[in-house]
């Protein structure tokens, strides 16, 4: 103890005659301690934490990102197959609908087809019925003018030798026939 | 035949006795005792007998008539 004391009289004189106070720097020593442990308490450490804390959420945000650009990878495959297998189906229904369609056309070509045929019969048979009605009409036209005519001819050319014979051949006839 | 008494007897025009005794003959063969005649210009020719419910119908109108209904 008294080798210490005497080493810490020897620095002290050697530290008073390069001009330095030592009380000063160990006081300065103390608040540079002082001040270190504090901004690492107070400053480095919750930097530190926030910076740590930042790094993590950055982490996230990366795994989130590629996460959705994974999603989005596969819903656009997904979208591409279900495009592709609409495409197919619109394809097969446009198909099936000329198909149909032409069906339809040929069905109502042939059905008008048919009713012009009948219409056309019809008219015919309407036509020929007209034409013999008609000559049905002058046939008896003709007849009764023709029998008018032979009335008027008979009541004045009819004489009386032309009359008796006509009675004669009558009641012969009518005996015959009993 | 039923016995009738009476025949109509219808003409175009007159006829003559000849022609006459044709007639009574006929008539009188089938039971008719009486003779009506009748002149009806519009028979045209020939001679219409009706005795009893009997008709015998040899006129020209009727024969025109039977051609008009046959065309």
């Amino acid at each position: 103890m008294y080798m210490g004391y005497v080493e810490s009289q020897r620095l002290a004189n050697i530290f008073d005659a390069l001009g330095f106070d030592w009380q000063s720097i160990v006081a300065h020593l103390i608040a540079l301690i002082i001040l270190t442990v504090g901004l690492y308490l107070l400053l480095f450490k919750p930097v530190k934490k926030m910076i740590k804390e930042r790094q993590e959420k950055i982490r996230k945000i990366e795994q989130e990102n590629n996460d959705l650009n994974e999603e989005v990878k596969s819903m656009k495959s997904s979208t591409e197959v279900v495009l592709n297998e609409a495409k197919k189906q619109a394809s097969v229904i446009h198909d099936n609908a000329v198909r149909v369609a032409n069906q339809k056309a040929d069905e109502i070509v042939s059905s008008a087809r048919k009713e012009a045929k009948d219409l056309v019969e019809r008219t015919e048979r309407e036509m020929e019925e007209e034409r013999n009605k008609l000559q049905s009409e002058i046939k008896k036209q003709i007849s009764d003018v023709s029998i008018a005519v032979a009335e008027k001819v008979l009541a004045r050319d009819l004489t009386p030798q032309d009359n008796k014979k006509l009675i004669e051949d009558c009641i012969e006839q009518w005996s015959e026939e009993e | 035949m039923k016995k009738a008494v009476t025949a109509t007897v219808t003409l175009a025009m007159e006829a003559d006795k000849d022609t006459l005794a044709k007639i009574e003959k006929f008539v009188k063969k089938r039971g008719a005792r009486k003779i009506t005649y009748e002149i009806d210009e519009n028979i045209i020719g020939g001679i219409i007998i009706q005795i009893g419910d009997v008709i015998f119908d040899g006129s020209l109108r009727s024969r025109l008539d039977n051609i008009k209904e046959n065309v």
